[in-house]
């Protein structure tokens, strides 16, 4: 499966439940190819879980996923050799070097075609990190740190591989600046046929791409009386 | 990326983290050296006792150092966020975790082995008895960290997991010390060490290939 383009992913009555609780069930959704999901919703209402449990890193409740357009039923697991995921934590190696760092992700991702280091540097410029290349990831701003996930997905921008992008909170620490860059990393992502979920408390406004919201607090169970 | 250069992707990585954070390697060698210098102080310079206890105190102080060092084997990448993204690339999860074992022994079990020379001479090991312990512990380290990278990933986000890392593995570890100490027992009586260091190789191949897959799936679980 791996390299495919981004065709389709169809998710149908999934369910999660953190600690016996259930967070919320019946949530469907359908990706197209070019297309942005917003989740929104308030703290604890299992935004990052949801994004977790698409690539298999927790475990689902109930429901189904389909790839492609085939709609061939997947687990959270099988999509991970599709997908840039942005986790909560910094992701990054404190003692390494933003550059360092962000080769060592992109040789992971395989986003560094060819191994060139050049557009490793070319993407921490991109991402206004170019004066900070030698510097230890730990004595990065938390700002700083989003950035260097930014140049992360300059590169697959370029490299043209994994077309499905599930960010968590990618903009929460960004600047003005910042957020204008992710936007427009965004749009050029979804122009190239790719997609993404963001699951984010602030605006993200993808460049010359639309994108619709899906209210996770809508799916949360009834309160049970008693 | 390659079956091989996802293991050397993680082989790599931890090596260059190993080298910019040297005192987790350093502490580790210290322990092994300073617990093994403790025995003369309390057992007297008797050189008779020292060698016939020698073997066993090398041993035990190598399965404690190894045992010291597991913990911090998942830990950091769990706290950072490294692992999430090791699980969520999609590469197999084996054989990075493979990569990192082949790292972690690098940077643990072979100090061991090269200071080893100058503790056998401390414990004045009979004559021609170092390459029996030399191959011994080459053999025997990689069981140990192997056996303790499973437990290490069981017990990871855990809060007693050093305690409890330590609970499962010793259990586990008495073959491997029993063999092990047991070669050198054996050359120094005069019979052929090589039944135990048969048995040791033995175990090194099984742990090779059965380690990694479990301490990846007991990741996944981790990770949840």
């Amino acid at each position: 499966m791996t390299g495919a383009r981004f065709d389709r992913l169809a998710a149908d009555g999934l369910a999660l439940a953190r600690g016996g609780r259930r967070l919320f069930a019946g949530v469907a959704f359908e990706l197209h190819a070019g297309e942005l999901i917003l989740l929104t919703g308030p703290n604890g209402c299992g935004k990052s879980s949801l994004l977790r449990a698409l690539l298999g890193l927790s475990p689902l409740a109930a429901g189904r996923l389909a790839w492609g357009a085939g709609a061939v039923a997947v687990r959270g697991r099988d999509l991970c050799p599709h997908a840039m995921y942005q986790g909560h934590a910094a992701g990054a190696k404190g003692e390494l070097t933003a550059h360092e760092n962000l080769a060592l992700a992109a040789a992971l991702d395989g986003t560094n075609i060819g191994g060139a280091l050049a557009a490793v540097d070319g993407a921490l410029d991109e991402a206004g990190l170019a004066r900070q290349r030698d510097v230890e990831a730990r004595r990065l701003s938390q700002g700083q740190r989003q950035r260097l996930h930014l140049a992360r997905l300059a590169l697959a921008t370029r490299a043209g591989v994994r077309p499905l992008w599930l960010l968590d909170e990618p903009s929460a620490a960004l600047d003005r600046e910042g957020s204008a860059l992710l936007g427009a990393l965004l749009g050029r992502h979804l122009a190239g046929g790719g997609a993404a979920i963001v699951a984010t408390h602030l605006p993200i406004a993808p460049e010359g791409a639309a994108s619709r919201t899906l209210a996770l607090d809508a799916f949360r169970p009834a309160r049970v009386a008693g | 990326m390659s079956e091989l250069g996802t293991l050397g992707w993680a082989l790599a990585r931890d090596l260059k983290l190993a080298l910019r954070r040297p005192g987790d390697g350093l502490n580790v060698l210290g322990f092994f050296v300073l617990s093994c210098s403790m025995f003369p102080l309390a057992v007297g310079p008797q050189r008779e006792w020292l060698a016939r206890i020698g073997p066993g105190v090398i041993w035990v102080a190598a399965l404690l150092a190894v045992m010291l060092a597991l913990p911090r084997l998942f830990e950091h990448d769990h706290a950072d966020g490294t692992l999430d993204a090791m699980v969520a690339s999609g590469r197999s999860l084996p054989l990075l975790v493979a990569g990192k074992l082949v790292a972690a022994w690098l940077v643990t079990g072979l100090p061991l082995i090269v200071v080893s020379p100058l503790l056998a001479l401390a414990f004045s090991l009979p004559d021609g008895m170092l390459p029996v312990l030399l191959a011994a512990l080459l053999l025997g380290t990689p069981v140990l960290l192997g056996i303790g990278a499973v437990a290490a990933a069981l017990t990871l986000g855990v809060k007693a997991g050093p305690t409890l890392v330590a609970l499962l593995c010793l259990p586990l570890y008495v073959p491997v010390l029993v063999f092990g100490a047991g070669a050198v027992e054996a050359g120094a009586a005069g019979l052929s060490p090589y039944p135990h260091l048969a048995l040791l190789a033995a175990g090194m191949l099984a742990v090779a290939l059965a380690a990694p897959p479990l301490a990846a799936q007991a990741l996944r679980i981790s990770v949840e």
